[in-house]
């Protein structure tokens, strides 16, 4: 069958149950009457002032029953049991009340209030708590304090303890915290409250029988491991409270002390015990030793330890400032050494504040304990309170957000309170609300104080801090000074209030019985521990034995580096899911979401208008805080952003959602028109477009047949040619019919003609002359001019001629030039020349014939062997000719006889002459000029140069050269062609300009 | 024999008139000429070659027994194959040995008739040379044909380097020595061009004078 805890008492409850057996409220209180309540508002957003009495409804029930008790028992009278040595209550607290008349229920009217409203609200014993006060503390130290209750100072070491320590008078505790002494307190028992001793009894004496409750088993799985070594090393504590802790432990640890509390006990004492010698220990008397380590060495601690360090601080006030149960802290750190146990000034607190004995291990858990057992202890600050170790964060937040005490009911300004905003973890500390004044503020919310006391960093803040009067608690001491050097306020009358106000807080809490305190302040206090033991969990393990400081002293700035070895640490901040939702369940109190999530939506429909109604007036004038309107939605926020959207624009979605003053997206925010419509027509140009045309004509022009292009029709009657033709025809024929020379024959000496000259006219008598007729009918009327002076001084000197051709035509050329230019000597084939045919094969032939000239040539045509004819018996070789000539009109076959027959040739007397067209002359003249060939006739003017040669040489010719009859319609044919040729060249040059000036005038 | 020579050269006339008359054009007699002159050839040619080199040097040689003329005759066999398609590839060995030997002995010829006499030429035309003798003129004709021979071939050298700009030039004395190359290769085919036209001057002034002669024998016997 499962159990729930009731979120009001605590008390374990069936399941099934809707109200809680015992106190008869709502099992299952939730934040959802809260929703709705208000419009959220972002950060960043100013908030608006609101009438917290509207919200009064929106709180959970067990709050205003809370708040209802509250007012009750500040209407009943106290009862000064044990009347703590300090004086009255101050005034502040029934001037808070008067204020607050109206509505005297609106406990929280006050959070908003400025520092100002603060400041005139602030108690006095929170003033008090100021550090210029120390100097009146100093003096208020008596001089025969016994050693336990000599405050230990920082910078001084501790003195060992001569005395016992004063019992501690649990009477001044609430039952249920003196009920975690130990066996020592199990006599106090009675006195605790009836429902705080119902739960606390049955669960020491089942503990063995494992119906321990929930949290509490938990909190004593994790003893065994780490008890024993934490009480041999814990340092801190004199030598008395040691021995009888330590015994007291051994023996009975299993039956005197929950499991819980001695786990936490004993984590505490492991931590502790590396602190003593590396503790730098202020001179300021005032403060405790284990207080005097920290100077100016803000140690990093989670909302966890700070939380251990409350408890822990108003446990170790032995004296009669401390509560008994924090004084009993001092027996849990039994291993300190030459400690002097600080005064604990029992009379100034409470006695359910001083009964902290059983509560110390969870302040030994934290080595915090012993830097704040430093400050003074002389009773003026709460230990915890001044606890340095708090984070920057945290003062931060808290400078920002101070707490008026004053404004907070008692059961608020309880430190029992704060486990639940230990456990809303760093959120609620950060939201906590702004407290005008501390004679209303909630034991719980004292809490909180001494949390930003922890952001007290230097020792200057704790020597400032030592000052308050000995009769103000340590943990209420530190209060003001944070919250003082928050507010910069810094003046002597302010001090003094808030000394007035921190003696009547003590006063307030210190005289407080067992009876008086409501029961759900005994739920509440019980799970005070609960953080703790977690964040004993996250405490590194113990020192060494030999090490004589703690780890995390050695990290203070105090601390000589060199010999600091690396401090365990706490994290600051324990992640969410270190803290889970189990611990409400285990201490029986539920998360006060109303903190983290008021809001109009959560309004139940439940809720009825009387009770709205009576929460008005309950909370009527007061102002919705700041943090809380922070909480509001960001959807209303957004709607009502939207009414100033001319001056700022709010964020409506997306991750700057909420926020006011954004740039907007759209310049203007026009009128939300529906989105034009684009045609999904691509958007071309102009040029785009003629681009786009000329493309495509490419395109098509590339697939299409380009157009023949007829040649231009000549004419019928070509006229030019015909008149180039009539001029040639003029010219030739009148030189022909004229019969006169009109030109005289060259008289311009060729040597190449001269040369071939020379060559005829050595060669010997009789001999035989090869002619190689290799030229086509084309040009035999030229070869006839040029061969026939040479050809016919030849046959003057009896040579034999033996003709050869390469050219099937060469055979009848040779016949019909020899008929026509020899015919006065009647030359008859093979009586005076030998015909040897048509020599196939081109160069291989030539070759052949050079070589060898009888194999290439066995037979003649008529199939006789030439060379058996009287002038070719004696011819085996080629060189055997007399004279060798070449009559060709073609450049190749000339060159090729002459590359054949170089070699032949080269060693013989046989000359090579050689009679070519015009057009052959330029290629073969080379070769004369080389050598190779011995004599040159080219063209008609190298015959007629040969004829006047031969004239003027006297050589006899039976015929007037052909030559010179040609010549001069040669020369009158190259006249006009030369005419012709520059006429044509200057027309085309004048028609070349003429279009070029014509292109450039279009241009 | 004069009538023979009369009709002789009466036809020689008629043919040459009707070349003559490409002068308006591509005509009948033009083409007929043509055909007379390309018809006639190839006879002549065939009766030559038939009767001058294959019934001499293939055919006498295969009844004579000739082992050359044996072997010969297979080459002129498989070379007649080229003319049919399907046996075209038979002709292959006979016109490889021919394109092979003629090959190799036209660039032996070149070699040892061409390259080496002509360069030996242009080396030597600055011999014997005595400035003192009244040879300057001979001096200078050898200056003027080395720079010639060598401006000419510096011409057909190609080669050349890209420039910043992207564009290949010469280098500047190649280029300087390309310049006159070019100018002196034009200059040789101006004097081929008029080795050509004085060719054909001459051929054209023997036929019209072939033509006045005829002319005046027909004018003789009439």
């Amino acid at each position: 069958m499962e159990n729930i805890n009731c979120p009001v008492c605590g008390e374990e409850n069936a399941a099934e149950l809707e109200n809680c057996q015992h106190c008869n409220q709502s099992l299952n209180q939730s934040t959802r009457e809260l929703n709705g309540a208000g419009k959220l508002i972002d950060s960043g957003h100013t908030p608006t002032e609101k009438e917290t009495s509207e919200l009064e409804h929106t709180l959970p029930a067990w709050l205003k029953n809370a708040r209802q008790g509250t007012g009750k028992e500040e209407k009943e009278p106290e009862e000064p049991s044990p009347p703590p040595p300090v004086e009255p209550e101050p005034e502040s607290e029934p001037e808070a009340e008067k204020e607050d008349g109206a509505a005297p229920l609106d406990w929280l009217a006050g959070l908003d209030r400025d520092d100002e409203e603060d400041d005139e609200e602030a108690a006095d014993w929170l003033v008090n708590l100021q550090g210029d006060l120390a100097p009146e503390k100093e003096d208020e130290i008596p001089a025969g304090i016994p050693a336990s209750d000599e405050p230990i100072t920082a910078g001084d070491a501790p003195r060992p303890s001569e005395e016992e320590e004063p019992d501690i008078k649990t009477g001044e505790l609430p039952n249920w915290v003196s009920d975690l002494q130990g066996d020592e307190k199990e006599d106090d028992v009675d006195a605790l409250p009836d429902l705080f001793a119902e739960e606390e009894e049955p669960s020491l004496a089942d503990a063995d029988d494992g119906e321990i409750p929930g949290w509490l088993s938990t909190l004593s799985k994790e003893k065994d491991s780490t008890i024993e070594p934490s009480i041999e090393t814990s340092p801190v504590q004199p030598a008395s409270p040691q021995e009888r802790d330590a015994g007291s432990l051994d023996n009975d640890a299993d039956e005197a002390l929950p499991d819980w509390m001695g786990d936490l006990q004993a984590s505490a004492e492991t931590e502790i015990s590396s602190v003593e010698d590396a503790l730098p220990i202020s001179n300021d008397d005032d403060l405790p030793d284990w207080l005097s380590g920290d100077d100016g060495a803000p140690v990093v601690p989670s909302v966890e330890e700070e939380k251990q360090e409350i408890v822990e601080e108003t446990s170790l006030d032995g004296g009669d400032d401390l509560l008994d149960w924090m004084g009993d802290s001092d027996s849990t750190e039994e291993a300190k050494e030459d400690v002097v146990e600080p005064p604990i000034n029992t009379g100034d607190l409470p006695d359910w504040l001083s009964d902290g004995e059983d509560s110390s291990p969870a302040a030994e858990e934290k080595p915090d304990a012993l830097e704040e057992t430093s400050l003074d202890s002389s009773d003026d600050l709460a230990d915890w309170m001044s606890d340095p170790a708090s984070t920057e964060e945290v003062k931060e937040e808290i400078e920002e957000a101070p707490i008026n005490t004053g404004d907070l009911p008692d059961w608020l300004s309880d430190d029992e309170g704060s486990p639940p905003v230990v456990e809303e973890k760093q959120n609620v500390v950060e939201d906590a609300p702004i407290i005008s004044s501390d004679e209303d503020l909630p034991d719980w919310m004292s809490t909180l104080e001494s949390v930003d006391d922890s952001v007290t960093e230097d020792l200057a803040e704790s020597d400032s801090s030592s000052s308050v009067s000995d009769d103000d608690p340590e943990w209420l001491s530190a209060l003001p000074v944070d919250d003082f050097s928050a507010q910069g306020v810094e003046n002597a009358v302010e001090a003094e209030a808030s000394s007035q106000a921190f003696e009547s807080s003590v006063e307030s809490t210190a005289g407080v019985e067992d009876a008086d305190i409501p029961d759900w302040l005994s739920k509440m206090g019980k799970p005070a521990t609960g953080p703790l033991n977690e964040a004993k969990l996250e405490t590194p393990p113990p020192a060494e034995e030999d090490s004589p400081d703690p780890d995390w002293l050695e990290d203070l700035p105090a601390v000589d580096k060199k010999e600091a070895e690396p401090m365990p640490s706490v994290a600051a901040f324990l992640p969410d899911d270190t803290i889970d939702d189990a611990e409400d369940d285990i201490f029986g109190i539920e998360t006060p979401d109303w903190l983290s999530s008021l809001g109009p939506e959560d309004i139940d429909d439940k809720f009825s208008a009387a009770e709205a109604e009576e929460a008005e007036e309950s909370t009527g004038g007061a102002e919705l805080p700041s943090w809380v309107q922070a909480m509001r939605p960001v959807a209303d926020v957004v709607a009502d952003s939207s009414k100033t959207s001319d001056e700022q624009l709010v964020a409506e979605s997306g991750p700057l959602a909420g926020l006011s003053g954004i740039l907007p997206a759209n310049p203007g925010l026009g009128p939300l028109n529906k989105p034009r419509a684009h045609s999904i027509k691509l958007q071309v140009g102009e040029s785009q477009q003629s681009s786009a045309a000329i493309l495509e004509d490419l395109l098509a022009k590339e697939s299409q047949p380009s157009p023949f292009k007829a040649p231009k029709k000549t004419s019928s009657i070509p006229v030019l040619r015909w008149l180039i033709a009539a001029l040639l025809f003029f010219g030739v024929v009148t030189s022909l019919l004229s019969k006169t020379e009109m030109v005289a024959s060259p008289e311009l000496t060729a040597p190449e003609v001269q040369k071939a000259f020379e060559v005829a006219k050595s060669i010997p008598v009789g001999g035989s002359a090869l002619v190689i007729f290799d030229y086509e009918a084309a040009f035999s009327a030229e070869m006839k001019t040029v061969a026939a002076p040479l050809i016919s001084q030849l046959m003057s000197r009896s040579e034999m001629l033996i003709t050869l051709s390469t050219s099937p035509m060469g055979p009848a050329l040779a016949e019909n030039f020899l008929s026509e230019t020899q015919s006065p000597y009647e030359f008859k084939a093979g009586v005076n020349y030998i015909d040897l045919g048509y020599l196939p094969g081109d160069v291989s032939a030539m070759l052949g014939f050079v070589t060898d000239p009888k194999v290439m040539v066995p037979k003649n045509i008529d199939e006789k062997s030439v060379w058996d004819t009287p002038p070719l018996q004696n011819i085996t070789n080629f060189s055997d000719f007399s004279v060798i000539l070449i009559l060709t009109d073609d450049v190749e076959k000339g060159r090729n006889w002459v590359e054949q027959s170089t070699l032949a040739l080269k060693d013989s007397n046989t000359p090579l002459l050689m009679a070519v067209s015009a057009q052959a002359e330029p290629m073969i003249y080379p070769y004369y000029d080389s050598g190779q060939v011995d004599g040159l006739i080219s063209g008609l003017a190298g015959g007629a140069t040969y004829e006047r040669i031969k004239e003027k040489n006297g050589v006899e010719q039976e015929q007037d050269g052909l030559a010179r009859e040609y010549w001069d319609s040669y020369s009158v044919g190259l006249f006009l062609a030369e005419i012709l040729i520059a006429v044509g060249a200057m027309v085309n040059f004048l028609a070349a300009l003429k279009s070029g000036q014509r292109s450039r005038e279009e241009n | 024999m004069a009538s023979s020579e009369f009709f002789i050269e009466a036809i020689a006339f008629l043919l040459t008139l009707a070349v003559l008359f490409y002068l308006v054009g591509d005509n009948f007699l033009f083409r007929a000429a043509i055909y007379i002159f390309i018809g006639a050839s190839a006879g002549y040619v065939t009766v030559l070659l038939l009767q001058e080199v294959f019934a001499p040097q293939k055919i006498i040689p295969i009844i004579s027994g000739s082992g050359g003329g044996i072997a010969l005759a297979i080459l002129v066999l498989l070379l007649f194959a080229k003319a049919f398609p399907p046996l075209s590839k038979l002709g292959t060995p006979s016109l490889a040995f021919m394109v092979g030997v003629g090959a190799a002995i036209a660039i032996g010829g070149a070699v040892t008739g061409t390259l080496f006499p002509q360069t030996s030429a242009a080396i030597n035309a600055f011999e014997g040379i005595s400035l003192f003798e009244g040879e300057g003129g001979r001096l200078l004709e050898a200056i003027l044909m080395l720079l010639v021979t060598i401006s000419t071939l510096v011409y057909f050298q190609f080669s050349a380097r890209r420039g910043d700009d992207g564009k290949y030039r010469r280098n500047p004395i190649t280029r300087v020595l390309a310049f006159f190359g070019k100018i002196f290769i034009a200059i040789t085919f101006g004097v081929l061009f008029a080795g050509v036209f004085s060719a054909a001057l001459t051929a054209f002034i023997e036929r019209v004078d072939s033509i006045i002669n005829f002319i005046i024998k027909l004018r003789e016997l009439f």
